[in-house]
């Protein structure tokens, strides 16, 4: 597959004036090795040569460094848009000039407090005020203005107040993201909010996008696939339908460079063994167009999860959702992702049907959530039935089939295998399992199973018949398919004609 | 004074009372003189006598609203208004209410639906094999299959339908089948319903021709003008509900009976919660200056029920939809349709699925026979033992 980067993360310095207590960063000082001027421009047109829409420049604080102005306007000059996001401390009447002058188009300012005390303190003192004089500038100027705000267990009481400064000063659009335990975070982890503080921000911010004053934008760490969270985005993003998260876009359409010129999935992920290579040795679309570049997020697998990231419906999309998230809590990228929405509904589900003793009802209930297609729900209640009855025959042969539906290919082998081992002749299981090997690429005994099946196949269910057929037919061989048709046909009369024929499901004519 | 009759009732649901009297030939009608917390007075009105032979009794319907659990009392006395303190009869009803119980499923899924999610198969969309067919892993009990539907191998749901029509030149009233096909293959599932059709008085009255409600499931186009940032993401399947709409034909200067469109904020997630605001009905009789002289409130007419559906879970609720609509002819027709409603999933068998369509044709006087045709009963919550 082709990725195409339309945005990325550039941390043009690590130089900083301020110390906050939740840099992921841990900036301080400009470093020697940052990138010229002169190799700042060379990287601004290879973005032009990558496609890129637009760039988020940041740092450190991006605006000590004196050349911010002309590396936004070589972006400009080169069709991609230009946004800064800075704390604030050096935006002037003069940098807005600027700014407008190189085509930015957003300045973000970071607010982590509704009290000047704990912005101050997060920050730097006197911060407080010179953010919310950058916001008077930007209003005064007309420009497009937005905030962003690390919630961590020091700020996430004061969020009503933070809004409040923001919409006094018609701030356009905030960002919310939770700290996570990196950089200088990482050395008071006790800060960070619990998983359950996500569903209270998406919620706040949900309350926040309808109250209309102020667009909400939730960061790629908050979610995912509440409704209110697609209806959030929706409106921030200004789409016609409810937007929803489709996984993590690291390496994908986005990247993130640092000072030095290493290009990462994400800047927020700056572990070396993630670095993609460095625009001074290669240029940058030799490594976006590397097919070894981003592989541990570009093939990234719902299988390669750990815990209920691995089995969650959305899992084949979600990936997971954040991974910087999950690499920071919890150290690794492969880890579940326990601050998620869905994640926690997953564990209230299966805290409610601890509470159910009887293998029959569950079995029963699980069936009436197959009929509404809740697949998750169904594949919950019956694990909770399989812990009670861990040989029952009706729950395996359903989880079995709601597995395969989840595309949980591995559990579906699993209790298909089950039930063959008690009895080899049951032949819907020996389906269940043909399906799912050929689902899992292990195509021959897939079919040697599915075959089986056949045999034991009356013409009162002929399904195994038609898989046998699709099998064959997705494999490309398609004389066995036609010899599964007339056998089917010989079975039963009429076989062919309404499988084989043009317009029957999924086949060709 | 009658005995106390007892009715059963849901929290949150309306229960409604129906007593009879003449107040044309009698002068008594019933009041309400006792209503006990724990239940609300949501509405009251008179459907006039079936008949137009003077002193003809006609039905009082009282509306209530079930609002907590527990036993309350309901009383109605019989008076007329000039002897206030001398009933001439009372009836008194014992109402208890419940709140219904939860089924297992019911349970379990509250947990996970704390809150709302996007429903996962329209987020996975192509997440299946890239041309791969459609394996028929059909649940152990298949519901259907390709052997049972025929070559179009569809999960086809049957669509209810309801159908009731009166003779001669009155309304008829046809509710075509909505209809749901799932196609569970192709690009993505394409869901669509067919629409529910209404046709009424065929050409002796004011027809009203309700719009197909349309649903479309497509991927809207990710890329949008000048909103770059939503090009990092996938739309969710776009779903449009085109707006019912209903027309109303102009019959020999008639007043129009105009609905406006309901506004469908439907399924945008493809979720169960399905919103849709309340069509509201207005009628121009006003504008035409019919006013009704035989209707002391025919001025203002009519009284449009709001229907509103919010539908969550595996359990839809459809509140009534209700319309009253005016024929303009010499004599007024007025034309009840009482309310279809779905609550289903509260198990007992107090309520009805679907309560039938509710036709009252009334033919005053000089058109024919005097007709009532009321050809099921109006939803009944509540039941009386």
């Amino acid at each position: 597959m082709d990725y195409v980067p339309l945005t990325c993360v550039w941390e043009i310095t690590m130089g900083c004036n301020m110390r906050c207590n939740h840099c992921g960063s841990s900036c301080a000082e400009p470093l020697p090795d940052e990138l010229t001027t002169e190799e700042a421009f060379r990287v601004c047109d290879e973005m032009k040569a990558l496609g890129m829409k637009w760039i988020t420049l940041s740092g450190g604080e991006p605006l000590t460094r004196k050349d911010w102005p002309q590396i936004a306007g070589r972006l400009n000059q080169n069709g991609i848009i230009p946004n800064i996001i800075t704390n604030g401390w050096l935006v002037d009447d003069r940098m807005v000039e600027l700014a407008q002058q190189n085509g930015v188009r957003t300045i973000s300012i970071s607010l982590d407090g509704g009290r000047r005390e704990t912005h101050d303190r997060i920050r730097k003192p006197g911060a407080f005020d010179k953010v919310v004089r950058a916001f008077q500038i930007l209003r005064r100027r007309g420009h497009t203005s937005a905030a962003n705000t690390t919630v961590t267990r020091e700020n996430l009481d004061e969020l009503d107040q933070i809004k409040a400064v923001l919409i006094e000063n018609q701030v356009d659009l905030w960002q919310i993201q939770i700290g996570l335990p990196m950089g200088n975070l990482a050395k008071r982890p006790e800060a960070v909010v619990d998983p359950e503080v996500i569903d209270r921000l998406i919620d706040y911010s949900y309350q926040t996008q309808l109250e209309g004053k102020i667009k909400v934008f939730p960061a790629d760490c908050l979610g995912y696939y509440t409704a209110k969270e697609g209806v959030i985005r929706q409106y921030s993003i200004g789409t016609q339908a409810p937007v929803v998260w489709q996984g993590c876009n690291a390496g994908k359409r986005s990247f993130g460079l640092l000072h030095n010129g290493d290009v990462l999935g994400c800047t927020s992920i700056r572990d070396r063994s993630f670095l993609e290579g460095n625009v001074r040795q290669r240029s940058l679309v030799e490594i976006w167009n590397d097919p070894a570049s981003f592989k541990w997020s570009r093939e990234l697998k719902r299988t390669d999860l750990k815990g209920d990231c691995a089995q969650c419906a959305y899992g084949d999309v979600c990936l997971g959702g954040c991974p910087n998230t999950r690499l920071t809590l919890n150290g690794s990228i492969h880890s579940e992702n326990r601050h998620c929405s869905y994640h926690l509904a997953l564990s209230r589900t299966r805290a409610r049907l601890a509470s159910y003793a009887d293998p029959k009802q569950l079995l029963e209930t699980a069936w009436s959530y197959v009929r509404s297609e809740e697949w998750q729900l169904a594949a919950l209640t019956l694990e909770r039935a399989l812990e009670l009855d861990p040989e029952g025959k009706e729950h395996l042969e359903l989880y079995g089939f709601v597995s395969f539906t989840l595309g949980n290919y591995g559990r579906a082998k699993e209790a298909n295998e089950r039930l063959v081992q008690k009895n080899p002749r049951n032949a819907y299981a020996l389906k269940g399992l043909g399906l799912t090997l050929h689902r899992l690429q292990d195509s021959d005994q897939g079919l040697q199973h599915l075959r089986q099946a056949v045999d034991l196949t009356t013409p009162e269910n002929m399904d195994a018949y038609f898989d046998l057929f699709v099998v064959y037919r997705e494999l490309g061989r398609h004389q066995e398919a036609e010899a599964v048709l007339d056998r089917g046909e010989r079975l039963m009369p009429g076989f062919r004609m309404r499988v084989g024929a043009p317009g029957a499901i999924g086949i060709s004519p | 004074m009658a005995e106390t009759k007892k009715i059963e009732a849901v929290s949150g649901q309306p229960v409604q009372i129906v007593l009879q009297s003449a107040p044309g030939s009698t002068g008594y009608s019933w009041y309400l003189t006792q209503l006990d917390g724990g239940l609300a007075l949501s509405g009251a009105y008179s459907v006039p006598p079936a008949t137009p032979m003077p002193g003809a009794p006609s039905n009082q319907v009282f509306e209530l609203l079930a609002t907590s659990p527990g036993k309350f009392k309901v009383v109605f006395t019989l008076l007329a208004p000039w002897r206030v303190t001398e009933a001439a009869d009372t009836e008194t009803y014992e109402v208890e209410i419940t709140v219904p119980a939860k089924t297992a499923a019911e349970d379990i899924a509250s947990a996970m639906k704390g809150r709302e999610f996007v429903r996962a198969s329209s987020v996975n969309l192509g997440a299946a094999p890239s041309g791969s067919t459609v394996l028929k892993y059909a649940a152990p009990m298949a519901i259907s299959s390709p052997m049972s539907t025929g070559p179009a191998t569809q999960v086809i749901y049957a669509a209810p339908m309801a159908q009731s029509i009166t003779g001669g030149p009155f309304p008829q009233v046809i509710y075509a089948a909505p209809m749901a096909q799932a196609m569970t293959y192709g690009p993505f599932p394409q869901v669509i319903y067919a629409a529910p059709m209404t046709q009424v008085g065929q050409g002796m009255s004011p027809v009203v021709v309700y719009a197909a409600p349309m649903a479309q499931s497509g991927t809207v186009a990710a890329q949008m003008p000048g909103m770059q940032q939503a090009l990092m993401f996938q739309q969710q399947p776009n779903v449009i509900y085109a707006a019912p709409m209903t027309q109303a034909a102009m019959f020999q200067q008639q007043p129009n009976v105009i609905y406006a469109a309901p506004m469908s904020q439907a399924n945008m997630f493809q979720q169960p919660m399905v919103i849709y605001a309340a069509p509201m009905a207005q009628s121009v009789a006003a504008q035409y200056g019919m006013a009704n002289t035989f209707y002391p409130c025919a001025g203002a007419q009519p009284l449009y029920a709001a229907p509103m559906v919010s539908a969550t879970s595996a359990q839809p609720l459809y509140a009534a939809p209700m319309a009253t609509s005016i024929s303009p002819f010499t004599m007024p027709v007025v034309i009840l349709y009482a309310a279809p409603m779905s609550a289903a999933g509260y198990g007992a068998a107090m309520m009805q699925p679907y309560a039938a369509p509710y036709t009252l044709p009334m033919n005053m006087s000089g058109y024919g026979a005097a007709m009532m045709q009321p050809y099921a009963a109006p939803y009944t919550v509540g039941r009386c033992c």
